[in-house]
């Protein structure tokens, strides 16, 4: 009768533990070289368990407004109150668009077809602006401006916003100024049309400017 | 043996190796941060849009019912971002789809800004998307209402005896009267008609620069320029469409829009003074249907 164990012979045993050997030397080695290569440095962040756990950067507070803009004469208060009720919207659109582009980059794709036109989502997407490692990142000002045309319906806007982000450890510097256009066909505001301006700008203190 | 511990240890490697790497970025582009500048700007409207301005003779009533003063193709590319304004002065002989023979400036009269469209369909050939129409009352409303205009008139002028026009060579700053009497001004130009649909067609390139430069300063420019136009003008162009069109004009640059006046000569069709377009008018049509700018 043959015997089905389940330790397997002295030298099986030998064949494993040589692999393994070999396998720990050779993942060691793997590590370490990628580990040292330089502009790799930011591959780490968020691997780690101990690194997931770092807190967020803090961001700087929104500076955010809505008004009727555009009215040829006396703008009603009927119409003051319509851009008041999308004010929140507004908001949720901007904030959520550069959460994506300066906080969070991994929700870019899902935010651009929630908030663009599909067009405009995919040139947004080609513009690469916004940071692509927010872990170093961090923004110190935020500033959107919103121009509700009061008159039909409440459904077109024109958004100026602006962004200053500095890497933390480092002196360098960033401006990201945009303008967005919006529309809203249905009940959700959708960015038609953009134009976006971003650039690095010189060190506090620095003289001459970069870029 | 030897043979499986090799395979183990391979398969291993390749295990340890890949695995931390799958559905990470590759990190020698997307680890650092977008520090380097970036300039991009998108507008929803593609290909080449053609679009009729039409300055009416209407003062009161029913400006379908007028005569044209005012007659421009604006012609735009959305990938060149180029733009064109081709002029026709008013009186231009031409054939009037179901009408004969008239000044083209009767086309409007007798069939309104969509007769009008077609007729210049077909003298060149352009597709015409959308056509707005503007009167006296009007035009002076809309510069009003967007704090007047500044652009550079060429001559010294005095048309007291006509449209009222009295200006200064060199740059001027328009007030809604003044820009509507320049608009009209023809007597005191040696050109007359012809001068004067050349006038208009600057005064338009203007009104483009003017809004180039309010919209870069402030975005939302762009509605007090569709509020103004549609208070006092009409057209066939949905407030979706206006609103678009407006943003492809706040990015075309002035530097890239270029005006030409149809060539024509003088002559008469019985007693009336009329001009007549010269064929050397189709190689325009057919660079500007081609092109989208002149």
């Amino acid at each position: 009768m043959r015997r089905v164990g389940i330790v397997a012979p002295v030298e099986k045993r030998a064949g494993v533990a040589i692999a393994a050997a070999l396998t720990l030397a050779v993942t060691l080695t793997v590590g370490l070289a990628l580990a040292s290569q330089p502009g790799r440095r930011f591959l780490s962040h968020g691997l780690g368990a101990a690194e997931q756990e770092t807190p967020p950067l803090p961001q700087a507070r929104w500076k955010f407004s809505a008004r009727p803009a555009g009215g040829i004469g006396r703008i009603t208060k009927q119409q003051s109150r319509d851009v008041l009720q999308q004010r929140s919207a507004l908001r949720a659109t901007v904030t959520s668009i550069y959460d994506a582009l300066f906080v969070r980059p991994t929700e870019l794709g899902a935010v651009l077809r929630n908030n663009f036109t599909p067009p405009a989502a995919r040139s947004f997407k080609q513009a690469e602006a916004g940071v692509a490692v927010p872990e170093v990142t961090r923004t110190v000002y935020r500033r959107a401006d919103v121009a509700v045309q009061p008159s039909y319906g409440v459904r077109r806007a024109v958004a100026s916003v602006a962004v200053r982000a500095v890497e933390v450890g480092k002196q360098q510097r960033m401006l990201h100024r945009a303008t967005l256009w919006l529309e809203r066909p249905k009940d959700t505001w959708k960015v038609v049309a953009f134009e976006v301006v971003q650039e690095p700008v010189a060190p506090r203190g620095a003289k001459g400017k970069t870029g | 043996m030897i043979k499986r511990t090799a395979a183990l240890v391979a398969f291993l490697v390749a295990v340890c190796t890949i695995v931390p790497l799958v559905g990470r970025p590759l990190p020698t582009q997307a680890a650092a941060p977008t520090m380097g500048r970036v300039h991009k700007s998108f507008q929803p409207n593609k290909g080449k849009i053609f679009v009729l301005a039409i300055g009416n003779d209407a003062r009161s009533g029913n400006p379908d019912r007028s005569l044209a003063d005012a007659i421009h193709i604006i012609g735009i590319n959305t990938r060149t971002m180029k733009a064109g304004i081709l002029n026709f002065p008013r009186d231009s002989w031409v054939s009037i789809p179901g009408q004969g023979s008239a000044k083209i400036n009767e086309a409007l009269f007798r069939g309104g800004p969509d007769l009008l469209a077609r007729t210049l369909e077909n003298l060149t050939g352009i597709r015409i998307d959308y056509w707005v129409m503007v009167g006296f009352e009007g035009f002076q409303g809309i510069i009003e209402d967007l704090g007047g205009m500044r652009m550079r008139i060429p001559v010294a002028h005095n048309d007291t005896g006509g449209s009222g026009s009295i200006l200064r060579a060199g740059y001027q700053h328009l007030k809604g009267y003044q820009a509507l009497a320049y608009a009209r001004a023809r007597k005191s130009f040696s050109g007359g008609d012809v001068a004067r649909t050349t006038h208009q067609g600057d005064m338009l390139k203007a009104l483009v620069s003017k809004l180039n430069s309010e919209s870069a300063a402030d975005a939302s420019t762009l509605l007090r320029w569709i509020a103004a136009t549609q208070k006092h003008a009409r057209f066939d162009v949905t407030a979706d469409d206006m609103f678009r069109l407006g943003i492809l004009a706040t990015q075309v640059s002035p530097k890239k829009v270029r005006t030409a006046t149809v060539p024509v000569s003088l002559g008469f069709v019985g007693a009336a003074s009329v001009v007549f377009i010269s064929p050397g008018a189709s190689s325009i049509y057919e660079r500007f249907r081609k092109n989208g700018s002149l």
